[in-house]
């Protein structure tokens, strides 16, 4: 078992396996070595790492997503293409936005990677197939481009 | 305004729903029935739910959090509203920032059941556009952010009650059902106003880059990617930067139309130095030329070591000739590569009637050597076609594709068989007029391929292709295609005897068979070999091919009908689909033979799940056997579908394992 405290103090009694699906715990417990010392986990909060939780719990026995070639969008989108996303996960990801906000930050800050990219792709779902206004419209996105610079990014579009 | 639904009378609930359900009944956006109120309307129907908001007072399970307000200059914020932002406040506020969302869809159900996924699917985009009709962007103020986190938590609040009714009472009650609808309004509702205040540009760069990464395929080029890339990056000035200087975006190249270039060069320089997938095509109309080709080259090339995919389908010898020479600096010069999948074709590669013997010429005497000699570890998938290859002294090794087409794999069997030999990953071989120049049936044990699941040999003799058969053994070959191959006769079928146990999908395509073929039990006896066989599709093949599946495996006779068979005794018993095509001269037989075939089968106990034949192959029957053939299949219950020959059915994907 591990111990892991959020930045608002709650502690956590967490297995081992499931801890670790973590990078960052992960590589904080190999260089701790054998301890009972609580991991602190500085930027996630109770209310964040008990959605984090869930979802570590949920998928503790899924295989490791490859991490070779870093860098190349390919690997990362065998990885999609072949991980289907569940029921589970599609109702997992209905929250509000302050906490999908928050979960993605903290997938980031706590190197889980499936959970980053599925959150992730739940944010991509909004813009998928949308046009530039219909982005604009949804995610409430202000034009700042000045006359000079849309002319410019309409022309290079009218010419592809 | 006519509605048969008063707001202030709502329809009776349900006694088994909780109460907080009755808030997510009462949920503005979908109890109207109408899509415009008058405002003598609005003010007895905001009554109402004011009243009964009091009597069943919201969930409270989510209660609100702190949460970062994106901060907006006070100059450009839109005039506040009263800090207490109820339902009646929206109708009145000026500005009425969301008081569109009293309007719904006219179409929502009036029995609140649910319906097809299309529907939902039409609902969600007239939703959104009506969404989007009324929406101009512009800096919330934080009394309108607050407002719109709130009605978040409710609409999600509510759909947890519906998930919870259907985990209680099931998804086929009438609550169920009623509760899955519900659940879907409200998520329709959830996903159209969710990214209102979604923080995206507070995100950090690299995780928007991510999600510019799950838009856009960065591994494809079509229209479609091009207009999804064009839209990102037209967004604001944070999604620009972020997707131009994001270089994965940017690396499928597709050649397709000189008015393209400009913009694919555009392409090549965002994607850096990240790996490239390059896709050169041309058209009979317009072939591309050896000076264009030459200028490609030369640019595309300065990024040579970042290509990881190179396709090349063109029509001229000189152009494709000359990007297979381009690349022999790559053994000249050293250059590391990255390349996994090669792909130079000349068109046409494989046509209808062009078949080649083992004593037919080689298209040139000066072949070239693929890569200048060098071992390239990554290449995984080769594919070349009608092009002048030293295959002896190029090195391949460990490919996993390979797709040859009109050409000689080198002089004698030898070559192909070390080509083999180094390749015990392969999992996909297809062979259409390409093979040894020379063949011999016995040119030593057979090459194990035990990871080869898919082979497709095209356009050759019929003695050619089984002696390029008895090469290698491929005993877990899942998808079997033979195409266009000279006359069979009954040896051809039984020299196949065994040579693919693990068969599920088989195509056979422009197959003539010798006289007297058909009638011979040899292709029973090969059939008999495949018994896992589900899927069977024959293009342009007469129909007595379909005789054997009729036989009784133990007599090799046809069985009577209304005789069911035991499995064992059974030619194909797994059986399952069938794709029917006729083209060009061959027409579909007029005759009863096939009608007739689903018939027998079916009596035998064997029947069909499915037939699927292409339009155009039943435009070639006349109107009363067309007839015949759907009362055949409808005695023999196996429904008729429609189907092009040049997609596959997803009956066959999933059996596959690639639907």
């Amino acid at each position: 078992m591990v111990i892991l405290i959020t930045s608002d103090n709650v502690k956590y009694v967490v297995e081992k396996d499931v801890a670790e699906l973590s990078v960052l715990v992960k590589n904080m417990l190999e260089d701790i070595g054998p301890s009972d010392e609580p991991i602190p986990l500085h930027n996630v909060t109770s209310t964040v790492f008990n959605k984090v939780l869930e979802y570590c719990i949920y998928h503790r026995n899924d295989p490791p997503p490859s991490d070779d070639d870093e860098g190349c969008a390919s690997p990362l989108h065998k990885y999609l293409a072949s991980h289907i996303c569940s029921e589970w996960d599609q109702r997992f990801f209905d929250v509000d936005q302050a906490l999908l906000f928050d979960i993605i930050l903290a997938a980031n800050y706590l190197d889980i990677k499936t959970l980053l990219d599925d959150a992730c792709k739940a944010v991509a779902h909004l813009i998928q197939g949308k046009s530039t206004e219909e982005i604009r419209g949804i995610f409430n996105i202000v034009n700042d481009f000045t006359p000079e610079e849309e002319a410019r990014v309409k022309k290079e579009n009218v010419s592809s | 305004m006519a509605s048969d639904f008063n707001p202030c009378h709502p329809p009776e609930l349900d006694s088994n729903y909780p109460k907080t359900t009755l808030s997510a009944i009462l949920d503005l956006r979908f109890l109207c029935y109408e899509l415009v109120m008058s405002d003598s309307e609005v003010t007895p129907f905001l009554s109402a739910i004011e009243q009964l908001n009091q009597q069943y007072p919201p969930p409270t399970q989510c209660p609100v959090r702190e949460y970062a307000f994106p901060q907006v200059s006070t100059s450009s914020t839109a005039t506040e509203s009263p800090p207490n932002f109820s339902l009646r406040n929206v109708a009145s506020s000026n500005p009425p920032a969301d008081i569109q969302r009293l309007e719904v869809s006219s179409s929502t159900p009036k029995d609140g059941k649910l319906q097809s996924p299309q529907y939902y699917s039409s609902l969600s985009r007239q939703f959104f556009e009506r969404m989007m009709a009324r929406w101009n962007p512009r800096p919330l103020s934080t009394v309108e952010i607050e407002f719109e986190l709130s009605e978040t938590r409710r609409l999600v609040a509510n759909m947890e009650d519906c998930d919870r009714i259907i985990q209680r009472l099931g998804r086929h009650s009438d609550q169920g059902r009623t509760a899955l609808h519900q659940g879907q309004l409200y998520h329709i509702t959830y996903r159209t106003y969710f990214g209102r205040i979604f923080r995206i540009n507070d995100l950090p760069l690299e995780i928007l880059a991510t999600i510019f990464r799950l838009v856009v395929d960065p591994a494809t080029h079509s229209n479609d990617d091009v207009r999804k890339r064009n839209a990102i990056t037209s967004v604001c000035r944070q999604w620009r930067s972020v997707a131009l200087n994001d270089g994965t975006l940017w690396g499928v190249l597709c050649f397709s139309r000189p008015a393209a270039y400009k913009q694919c060069f555009e392409y090549f320089e965002r994607a850096k130095g990240f790996p490239l997938t390059v896709i050169i095509m041309d058209t009979p109309e317009k072939p591309l030329t050896i000076e264009t080709t030459m200028t490609l080259i030369e640019r595309l090339f300065t990024k040579l070591s970042s290509i990881r995919a190179l396709q090349v389908s063109v029509q001229q010898l000189d152009s494709a000739d000359c990007f297979i020479r381009s690349l022999s600096r790559v053994g000249e010069q050293r250059i590391p590569m990255i390349l996994e999948r090669l792909e130079i074709i000349r068109q046409p590669a494989a046509v209808g009637n062009i078949t080649v013997t083992a004593s037919d010429p080689n298209l040139d005497d000066q072949p070239t050597v693929l890569f200048g000699g060098a071992y390239l570890p990554s290449l995984r998938h080769l594919a070349i076609g009608a092009l002048r290859v030293n295959w002896e002294s190029s090195v391949l090794r460990d490919l996993e594709i390979i797709d040859l087409r009109r050409l000689f794999l080198g002089n004698s069997p030898a070559v192909f068989r070390a080509m083999l030999q180094k390749c015990s990953y392969l999992s996909k071989m297809s062979l259409a007029g390409a093979g040894p120049r020379t063949s011999r049936p016995n040119d030593g044990p057979p090459i194990a391929l035990p990871r080869l699941d898919t082979l497709a040999i095209a356009s050759c003799t019929a003695a050619y292709t089984v002696s390029i058969l008895s090469q290698f053994t491929a005993p877990n070959v899942v998808e079997l295609n033979l195409g266009r191959i000279g006359l069979f006769e009954p040896r051809h079928f039984e020299q196949m005897i065994g040579k693919f146990p693990a068969v599920k999908s088989l195509t056979l395509n422009c197959i003539p068979l010798a006289d007297g073929t058909a009638r011979c039990p040899s292709i029973a006896r090969w059939l008999r070999t495949m018994p896992l066989l589900v899927y069977l599709r024959i293009v342009n093949i007469t129909q007595h091919i379909l005789c054997p599946f009729l036989y009784d495996a133990k007599t090799l006779e046809v069985r009577p009908k209304n005789a069911p068979m035991d499995i064992e005794r059974s030619i194909c018993p797994k059986l399952k689909y069938i794709e029917i095509h006729y083209s060009g001269s061959m027409k579909m037989p007029n005759t009863v033979d096939i009608p007739h075939w689903f018939l027998h089968r079916s009596s035998l106990g064997l029947p069909l799940w499915k037939c699927f034949i292409g339009i155009d192959t039943l435009n070639t029957l006349e109107p009363d056997r067309l007839n015949y053939l759907k009362e055949a299949l409808e005695k023999a219950r196996t429904p008729l579908y429609n189907h092009p020959l040049s997609i596959r059915p997803i009956e066959e994907q999933r059996l596959l394992g690639r639907g």
